[in-house]
Order: structure tokens, then sequence, then C-alpha cells
């Protein structure tokens, strides 16, 4: 018995020895291929989205364009339901999810992600016309409303308060009109996807100060593949160092979100 | 001089201004209804120096525009977002805001008329699947009906009782469950089916059972001494039924199998739900991303055409099928 297990132990550790000479491969092919495929919602503005013309743009377009710049590769977008992106990624339909993921403890026993490159938070939104909520330890007795799946639903466990009742809806326009026609008092959100989507209804809704919760993003890479993702978070610490985050940052943002000194 | 000037008056200050409480105290004087002076609090973050962070800069010219477009001073809440787009061009906040604007500002026929081209092209593919689902249901359906119909009205105990079983089951469970579990069950005892295939499965299946009580009605309406005459000349069941009875029951299933085809048109709208771009699925898309109800509104426009066209085509057929019949 004792002898099995140290023979085992043998095989397992010779076994870690080659693959940490080797490698996995996962980096290699992408090499081979000159491309690396990424999959997103491309209706996720403004990390990823469609103009009329069908062109996709948004600041992980941008990033993700320079870090193929840098290692001579290419970059494919494969759009792809939300829904299921995860299932879609370990189906190998392409190499990684780089679309405004929120790292969370639930996906990172699915996925390997990078670090944090954006750090975004959750807001309250409210009607303009509303005079209950000054700050967001007013938020009392209210119904909230958020998008179904969302980290937005965690965020509302973090208020001081809890509300009255939590909805769920399908995608956040539709909380957002429910909460114009007062069904519902307030909208939770993340920031980046909140404030673009009020900005399409002028003077209907605005903002509590302040962020319940801050955000993390991540590019999520299948588990095994280790040396793709140890690729690109090298590209990536470097693009932070030298400026070109930044650069994208407030081109998008005007401010830079991806500086990790200030997570 | 004027620069230099500004320069060393918010030089030292801009260290000064705490941001957060700024927009605080702004939100204050909007709950209490102060807007003008929430308006002068903001103005107060200057524009950024060359390099700086412009955050606080951006997040209060939106928040004036907000107030500004609430006011009913669209100009101004332009004004207020073009110094955002003049240091940074692609903020897409401020650019959906400037769009949104705009688009307030012009007659109502032009938005509806800009909206519903820049929709038609989406919609119209959408539209397209819509179509290819109802005619492949259309063309199984009928069959799976006359399948079922038959059956039921077979002596052979069995058959009977499993087409009973058939419609008992389509007819007593919501078609949306029953696409659900085709399409998302099914994979867990490892059939997993294309989102089309599962579509015109579901719906075949439902519409067969419906399809399956219609066309029995129509084959027992028909007077019994047809069939014992058919059999006294010596034809055989299938003689008779293909012959003589069948052939009858055209013209009166006509009105309700169209009646199953129009609420068919509209009932595919359920397989929106099981990752199909189809007309529902494309306006709601649209709806979305745009904010806008005219999505929602060309597609009802674009369903009534269908099936209107539809029930056009189920006339013609009637009075064909009925031509002998006619006095």
């Amino acid at each position: 018995m004792k002898k099995m297990l140290v023979l085992l132990s043998c095989l397992v550790l010779s076994l870690l020895a080659v693959s940490a000479f080797a490698g996995d491969g996962s980096w290699d092919k992408v090499k081979k291929d000159g491309k690396l495929v990424i999959g997103l919602d491309d209706s996720f503005p403004p990390m990823g989205y469609r103009l009329a013309d069908g062109k996709l743009v948004g600041f992980d377009i941008d990033a993700a364009e320079e870090v193929g710049k840098r290692l001579g590769i290419k970059i494919e977008w494969q759009p792809t339901a939300w829904d299921g992106v995860i299932h879609s990624l370990d189906a190998r339909k392409f190499d990684c999810i780089w679309n405004g993921m929120t790292i969370t403890d639930e996906r990172a026993q699915q996925v390997a992600f990078s670090k944090p490159y954006i750090m975004d938070g959750q807001i309250a939104i409210v009607n303009f016309t509303d005079k209950r909520f000054k700050s967001l330890k007013d938020l009392k007795n209210f119904k909230a409303g958020t998008q179904k799946g969302s980290s937005g639903i965690q965020a509302v466990k973090k208020l001081a308060n809890a509300p009255t009742e939590l909805k769920e809806y399908e995608d956040y326009p539709k909380a957002l009109l429910d909460l114009e026609a007062g069904r519902i008092d307030v909208v939770v959100v993340d920031n980046v996807t909140g404030r673009d989507m009020i900005a399409k209804r002028p003077g209907k809704f605005k903002l509590i100060p302040g962020m319940i919760s801050k955000e993390p993003f991540g590019v999520a890479f299948r588990k095994g593949d280790s040396d793709l993702r140890g690729k690109v978070q090298q590209t990536l610490d470097k693009m932070v160092k030298d400026g070109a985050m930044g650069k994208i940052s407030r081109k998008w943002f005007a401010e830079d979100l991806t500086n990790p000194k200030k997570f | 001089m004027a620069l230099l000037f500004l320069w060393a008056l918010s030089g030292p200050c801009l260290a000064a201004i705490d941001y957060d409480g700024l927009f605080r105290q702004s939100s204050d004087l909007m709950a209490q209804g102060d807007l003008g002076g929430a308006l002068d609090l903001l103005g107060k973050v200057p524009p950024p120096a060359a390099g700086e962070e412009a955050g606080a800069f951006v997040s209060s010219r939106m928040q004036a525009a907000r107030i500004l477009a609430a006011q009913k001073e669209p100009d101004k809440a332009v004004a207020a977002c073009r110094e955002v787009l003049k240091l940074f061009p692609d903020n897409s906040e401020a650019r959906n805001f400037v769009a949104a604007l705009e688009q307030q500002l012009k007659p109502g026929w032009h938005t509806v008329l800009s909206d519903t081209l820049r929709f038609l092209p989406s919609l119209a593919k959408g539209a397209l699947m819509t179509l290819l689902l109802v005619l492949c249901t259309m063309l199984v359906s009928p069959l799976g009906g006359l399948l079922i119909a038959l059956g039921r009205i077979s002596t052979v105990r069995p058959v009977s009782g499993f087409c009973w079983f058939i419609i008992w089951f389509f007819r007593g469970t919501p078609l949306l469950l029953q696409l659900f579990f085709i399409y998302y069950g099914l994979p867990s005892l490892g059939i997993t089916l294309a989102p089309f295939t599962a579509a015109v499965i579901g719906l075949g299946l439902n519409y067969s059972a419906y399809l399956g009580e219609i066309i029995r009605g129509a084959i027992q309406s028909i007077d019994h001494g047809q069939m014992e005459a058919a059999k006294a000349i010596g034809m055989t069941y299938g003689q008779a039924m293909r012959r003589v009875i069948v052939p009858q029951t055209y013209k009166r299933l006509m009105p309700p199998v169209g009646n199953e085809f129009i609420a068919l048109i509209k009932d595919t709208a359920l397989v929106s739900t099981i990752a199909m771009v189809e007309l529902m699925r494309a306006a709601d898309q649209l709806f979305n991303t745009y904010f806008n109800i005219t999505a929602l509104a060309l597609a009802a426009v674009i369903y009534l055409v269908l099936t209107t066209i539809f029930t056009f085509i189920f006339e013609k057929i009637e009075y064909r099928a009925g031509i002998y019949e006619q006095r």
C-alpha cells in the first residue's frame, strides 16, 4: 500500500514537472493560428457594442486590440449570448471572454480570471423628480429592481436597509422603464452601464451619489489555459505601466479606472 | 492673461474641492427642488488640466445635463455634453445624451421615420426567421394532425389511447414549457438540438395536437352513411377515407385551421426564449439597445402584415376547397 502511494506520488510529481516545462500549449496554439478568438455579447455599451453601421467599438475592444497588436496576433470577435457564456468557453467556441465580466467567487470556480483590469461599481438610479432619497443611507421602504443573474443582486444586499421587494428583470432597460412608470423606486446597476443607459432618456433619471460596492472586471480563460492567461496578463501589466490602459480608459470614461493602485 | 488668471484661481482651490461632498450637496439641493443651486455647484468643477483625471468633471457636466434636460432646456444640456465631448470625443455617455436630445428636438414624425429606417433591416431579418418557422410548422403539423385524428378514431385501442395521450399532454401543458423542455431539458438525456430544430419540433407537436382534434371533428361530421355507402360499393376503409371522406372535410376544415395558423404566427414569439432571433427577439434587442418603444410598435405592424397575408391566403383556399359545394 505504502509502495503504491510512493509510486503514485512520484508519477504525479513527474507529470507536474513535465507539464511545467512543456506548458499547456494554449499560447502556442493561439500563436500558431495567429489569432485570439474572444467571445462577447456585442450589445453591452460601453464595453463592447455595435454602432448603427455595425462597427464594433468599446473599451474592451480597444484594450484587446492593443494586446493583440503587442503579441503580434489578430483578434477575432465571436458574438455570443451572455446566457451560458461560460459553457461556450468550455466548448471551445472561443479562447476567452472579454466583455466587462465581473469577477465573482461563483464564476471564479468555473473559469480562470485575469487580474482585475478595471474597477467599476454598483450605483443606484432613481427618478429625476424623486425627492425622498438623497443618499444611499436614505433608501428605506423602497422597491428595488435589477437585472436577472447580475451582480446587482449581491449589491442590493450591501445596502444599509433591505428593500421591501427586489424585482429581477430580463434586462436593465426594462427595469428603468418600470422605474419611470413608478412601480419600483430604485434600479441598481453597474456604474458604466447605468450611466450609459440613462443618457438615452435625458431628464428622466438621476444618480444617488456614491457607490454601493466595488466591482472588478476580469478576462475569463479556461481553467487549463494558464499559458495564454499568463501571456495576456503580462501584456496587460505592461500596458498599465506604460500608460496605454490609462489612455484607453480616459478615452471611454474620462478617468483612469484601470490603475491597480486605486482599486 | 485671462487663462493665467483662471489657472491661478482654479489651481489652489482644485485640491480643496471635495468632489464627493460637492455631488452630495448638489444632490441634496436637487432633492429640495433647488435645481439652479445644484447647477451652480456642479459648474464649480473645473475642466481638467492636462494629464489630470477628469472623472469628476465629466460626472459634473453629465449631472448638469440631466438637470437641464429635466428643466426642458435641451440646448443648454447639449452644451454641457459638448464640453465633455470636446475633451473626450468617444465618451459614449455624452454621445448618447446628445443623440437622444437631438431626437427630442426634431418633430415627432421625423423621429419615427428615422427610427423605422434604422430598425427595419434587423426587424426584416427577424421576420424572415418567423416566416420560416411558420412555414415549417405549417408543413409538419397538418400531417401530424391527420395521423393523430385517424389514430383517435381508430378502433385499435392502443393506437387511439396513444393519440389521446398525445393530445392530452400537448394541449394540457403550456407551449413555453414544452419548448423549454425540448431545448434545455433534452440535452441532459443526451439529445442536443439546434434552436431551429427544437422550435419546429415544439411548435409542430403542439399544433399537431390541436389540429388533430379539429380534423377528427371534421371527419366525424361527415355523415356516417357515406362510409357505409363507400364500403358497400367495395372500397376498403383506407380507400373510403382517401377518396370520399377526407376530401369533403377540406372546406369545413379551413376556418378553424386558419384560426390555428394565425395563432401560430403569434405563438412563434415564444421561441425567442430558446436563443432564437426571430421577430420578437429582434424587436426586444432593438428596444433594449436604443431604449425605444418604436421597435416594438414596428414589430406589431409586421406581425399584422403577416397575419393579414395569411388570412387572405386562407380565404382563397377556403373558397377553392368549397367550389363544388357552392350553390
